[in-house]
């Protein structure tokens, strides 16, 4: 969908914050699906900075990730609190797509038949900064796990789709309960009872 | 069907909601009256309810989660962040040409995917020309096998695609980068002394010995390919010769043998073999080639060296080389260079020889004369001929013992370790054998002399034990009898070879036990494959350091086993059996260990770290720093420390027990008996249903516990689902004789029956223990975040949590 107020020339930062702003006027969800391309490619531009930064410092983090993006993505001169909460939910559904999108990606570009799908523990279990050849091992795995997820989440929406956006904004952004809380625009509470309930059922979808 | 499904999905939601506002004790008999008897409700909620609490991915962050897939698509293409597939054209980006030589160009390159610098060596494209690109790249993979620490790894190979451009179709390899200078670069600079020269041949010796074992002939030794960074030589492109040659397209090899191929041969003749180096039977036969040609070129280069001038001479053109390697006879290197030991300028004009069979018959031979030479034994000792001569030679080389690197001919052999370490004698070096009847005496006689020692390669110490154990200890825990024994100060250190390959001993029943009264004493840099008992056990010393040591699999034996143990008592001391602390005092540094207990039953345990019994008499306290070690899948304690007088560090370790536990149920940490002792920054993992993550506890009036502060921990209980957390059940508890006892900012996660507890035990109650600000955010206790036992009295509770007090 195109901004409502038509084609122009801008920067990210202010496409972003005038869609934002919009959106805080007619609170019409179907806006939300305007920002989504370009918070997909800052996310991800953002994403490839963190990865190299962390090569030396080692600050990989789900969380900074997302707020970085805020900070540099939203005016925040001209915004007020909920406005970050809408942009966390975008956020958090953005990245949900990058994420799957690589791991589709990197299994696809694997030759030879499906790989065979280790329990998820071991996927989790498996390091982050071995060899490269245990990244590699990794990396596979860690693909196997994020498609099989977003196949489940897919499911789960069937049943309960606030469980999955509690899901994209706890694990695929790295929220707080009170800013999935402000997210969702539902208690802190509720974000915790709908996160138990989600990772049970996840768990036990993806053990099957 | 689906509505039915969504239905009852939603009746499911609502009773984990209302049972999640439970009191955790009253949960499952609400869920037992709210369900009304429908057993496979009941039955799904609580198995969602356990699958909600174990540990999963989805408590780290995604981006987190999914780093290794970016990490393995950036060796690729860094310069994106989509994971695509691989682009074999470009897989390094070379930085700046190094080098040329007459076969190829060696570019300094960074290898992205693995971060770290490498040297490229792209073969010239008028050499391709004459070349089976993919030939060349198939044969080169059989030195790909050589791992040797004075043999340069060969990394990678390969043929450039076409996104390399003009390189496109040129065969490369790939070498770590080495900082240094080649052995040519050295001699253009002047003199090399005969201790150094000895110490590089020697190296060079071993390396060509290696590789001469596993059947791969160099082929073009000289010393352009010898490269020396930090004092250690490093033998490049072994095998590339044999592989050019071996590649020849038929057009190359027919011209090279016709009448009109001088100028062809001359250039396939720099590549396959360098005329200055080149043992006659190379130049003249090509193809059918020993080792003896390797040995030809070693004595080249080590007259070179040792005389400071080529055997015949310099300013001749490479067909005068030639013809002079078949016809010329060498003057005596003795005659020309008369510091050098006989027996070493003997050897070294044997290698000289025309014929291969006047030659030595393998390295190993120089290896034994460059050691005796080394060590300053007389020449005369080394002119003795027959049989027992060669017994003792081979004896030495098959054990690879006692090479005294860079010490000089005229230094004696035996020192204090001491002055070896301020005078920068280089150490003891022994190579294992695999074979423990070898291994185990030659480790032995090393450590018997003291000073320092450096094990590489691959040891078994799969003997029968003879060392005696302490007779206190093997009336405990241990057997009787230990493989090496540590009696006197030494520093044992393994060495990664070239491809980063640690020291490996395998197997062995106490591999290293140490009784050393009033004498220090490191190990480090070791790999143990499943030692028996424990892979260093230690009962006598003044100043202990134990670092970087790897274990991998642990053995119990008679009911238990331990990867890293200091034990003056054998088994738990007590106040009426408190072992022999004095025997341990100074400074004791457990560092960097990586010890994997896997081998560990719920019969026979196994543990990580322990220190029993220590530092206990007046003025000889001792200093215990355990720091950033890793240690797993135990089934019993991953750290034990009981009475350690002194002051006791545990800092920065990762620890995470195995599913089984032994004994009933320990504790994933145990901090016992007195001492002075500070926990912080672990990561604690504790799988057991009814085990504290970390205790704090003495059971003994005598040995209280007082004043020790455990904080920024973080501990994870991870019991499996539907298990039921038991009684002692706790992330950390404080119990019985304990005084004042902190336990600060540490974090709790997972499941157990509380985060926090203290409470009575064995007669005794903890006063004066402070909980403070502590977090649970992602804690389910069965009973309350954080629990008080009865008769608990003076203590103090700060910051968040639930509070089960018995005594309100």
């Amino acid at each position: 969908m195109h901004s409502p107020k038509g084609p122009r020339v801008m920067g990210a930062q202010q496409e972003i914050t005038e869609q934002l702003l919009a959106l805080r006027e007619s609170n019409d969800p179907a806006a939300w699906d305007g920002l989504i391309p370009v918070v997909y490619a800052e996310l991800k531009a953002i994403a490839h900075r963190q990865l190299h930064r962390e090569r030396r410092d080692h600050t990989l983090s789900t969380t900074a990730l997302v707020h970085e993006a805020y900070l540099r993505l939203v005016d925040q001169r001209r915004t007020q609190w909920q406005d970050q909460g809408h942009f966390f939910a975008i956020a958090s559904r953005v990245m949900r797509r990058i994420l799957i999108d690589s791991a589709r990606r990197h299994r696809a570009s694997k030759r030879g038949g499906p790989d065979e799908r280790l329990p998820v523990d071991d996927a989790a279990a498996v390091t982050q900064s071995g060899s490269p050849a245990e990244n590699i091992a990794a990396a596979d795995q860690r693909a196997d796990v994020l498609v099989a997820l977003d196949d489940a989440l897919d499911a789960l929406a069937a049943l309960d789709a606030r469980l999955v956006r509690v899901v994209e904004c706890r694990f695929f952004a790295g929220l707080t309960e009170e800013e999935t809380a402000a997210a969702l625009g539902v208690t802190a509470r509720t974000v915790r009872r709908d996160w138990t309930k989600a990772k049970g059922w996840l768990q036990r979808a993806l053990q099957e | 069907m689906l509505p039915d499904a969504a239905d009852r999905w939603q009746r499911v939601a609502a009773l984990i909601d209302a049972a999640l506002e439970c009191n955790p004790t009253d949960r499952a008999r609400y869920l037992e009256q709210a369900c009304g008897g429908d057993e496979a409700l009941r039955a799904e909620i609580e198995a969602l309810l356990a699958a909600s609490w174990a540990p999963s991915f989805l408590d780290s962050g995604a981006f987190v989660f999914a780093a290794p897939l970016f990490k393995a698509a950036s060796g690729e293409d860094a310069s994106t962040f989509n994971a695509g597939p691989a682009q074999p054209g470009l897989p390094y980006e070379l930085e700046r040409k190094l080098a040329s030589g007459g076969m190829a160009t060696i570019y300094l390159a960074r290898d992205a995917k693995h971060d770290r610098r490498v040297a490229v060596k792209v073969l010239h494209a008028e050499l391709t020309a004459t070349l089976g690109a993919d030939r060349f790249v198939q044969e080169i993979r059989v030195t790909a096998r050589l791992q040797h620490p004075h043999i340069l790894a060969l990394l990678d190979s390969g043929v450039f695609g076409p996104e390399a451009g003009p390189l496109c179709g040129r065969p490369y390899y790939v070498m770590p980068y080495v900082e240094g200078e080649s052995l040519r670069a050295r001699l253009t600079r002047g003199p090399v002394a005969v201790s150094e020269a000895v110490r590089v041949l020697r190296e060079v010796a071993d390396a060509l010995d290696y590789a001469h074992r596993h059947g791969v002939v160099h082929r073009d030794v000289k010393p352009e390919n010898i490269l020396l960074s930090h004092d250690h030589a490093m033998v490049a492109d072994f095998g590339i010769a044999k592989a050019v040659f071996a590649s020849r397209t038929p057009e190359a090899t027919g011209e090279a043998t016709s009448a009109t191929a001088s100028r062809r041969l001359t250039q396939l003749g720099s590549a396959v073999g360098t005329p200055a180096y080149m043992a006659p039977e190379q130049a003249a036969r090509g193809e059918r080639l020993d080792h003896r040609a390797d040995l030809y070129a070693w004595g080249v280069v080590a007259y070179e060296l040792l005389a400071g001038r080529h055997p015949f001479g310099d300013g001749r053109s490479p067909d005068e080389l030639a013809a002079a390697h078949a016809r010329e006879t060498p003057r005596p290197l003795a005659e020309v260079a008369p510091a050098v030991p006989v027996a070493l300028a003997e050897i070294v004009m044997r290698c000289l020889a025309k014929e291969p069979e006047s030659r030595p018959a393998s390295s190993a031979e120089l290896i034994a004369v460059l050691d005796a030479a080394a060590s300053g034994a007389g020449p005369s000792a080394q002119r003795r001929s027959g049989s027992s001569r060669r017994l003792h030679l081979r004896m030495i080389a098959a054990a690879g013992l006692l090479a005294l690197l860079g010490a000089g001919v005229a230094s004696t052999y035996r020192r204090s370790a001491r002055q070896g370490a301020q005078q920068g004698v280089a150490p003891v070096v022994v190579t294992g054998t695999g074979d423990a009847a070898l291994d185990v005496p030659a480790v032995q006689a090393a450590v018997d002399q003291g000073g320092a020692i450096v094990l590489r390669g691959h040891f078994s110490f799969a003997g029968t034990p003879t060392k005696p154990v302490a007779p206190l200890l093997a009336s405990g825990w241990y057997p009787h009898a230990a493989e090496v024994l540590v009696a006197r100060e030494a520093s044992i250190s393994g060495v990664r070879s070239a491809d980063g390959e640690m020291t490996t001993i395998e197997g062995g029943t106490i591999p290293f036990y140490v009784e050393a009264p009033g004498q220090p004493v490191t190990i480090r840099g070791l790999r143990f494959v499943r030692p028996i008992a424990a892979a260093i056990l230690v009962s006598a010393v003044r100043g202990l350091e134990i670092a970087s040591c790897k274990i991998e699999g642990v053995v119990p034996f008679a009911g238990g086993g331990e990867g890293i143990a200091i034990n003056t008592r054998g088994e738990i001391p007590m106040p009426t059996n408190p072992g022999k602390p004095d025997n341990i005092s100074g400074h004791l540094l457990v560092a960097r260990n990586d010890i994997d207990a896997v081998g560990g039953t719920a019969h026979a345990y196994t543990m990580g770290i322990v220190a029993f019994a220590a530092g206990q008499s007046p003025g000889a306290e001792v200093d215990l720093d355990v720091i950033g070690n890793t240690v797993r899948n135990t089934t019993e304690s991953m750290i034990n420390i009981r009475r350690v007088d002194g002051r006791v560090r545990v800092l920065g370790n990762r620890l995470s027990t195995s599913h089984e536990v032994a004994n009933g149920g320990g504790d994933a940490v145990r901090l016992v008996n007195g001492g002075s002792f500070l926990m912080a920054n672990n990561s604690v993992e504790c799988k057991w249903p009814n085990s504290a993550g970390i205790t704090v506890f003495s059971q003994f009036a005598e040995w209280p516990m007082e004043n020790a502060v455990v904080e920024d921990n973080e501990v994870l209980m991870s019991p499996l689902p539907g298990t039921v957390p038991g009684d002692s059940s706790a992330g950390i508890n404080v119990k019985g004789f304990a005084r004042g006892v902190v336990i600060r900012r540490n974090t709790i996660r997972g499941r157990a029956r509380s985060a926090l507890a203290m409470y009575g035990f064995r007669g005794g109650l903890p006063t004066d223990t402070a909980f403070i600000d502590n977090r649970f955010d992602q804690f389910q206790p069965a009973l309350a975040d954080i629990f008080v036992g009865s008769g608990v009295s003076r203590k103090r509770i700060v910051g968040p949590g639930s509070v089960s007090d018995q005594n309100d």
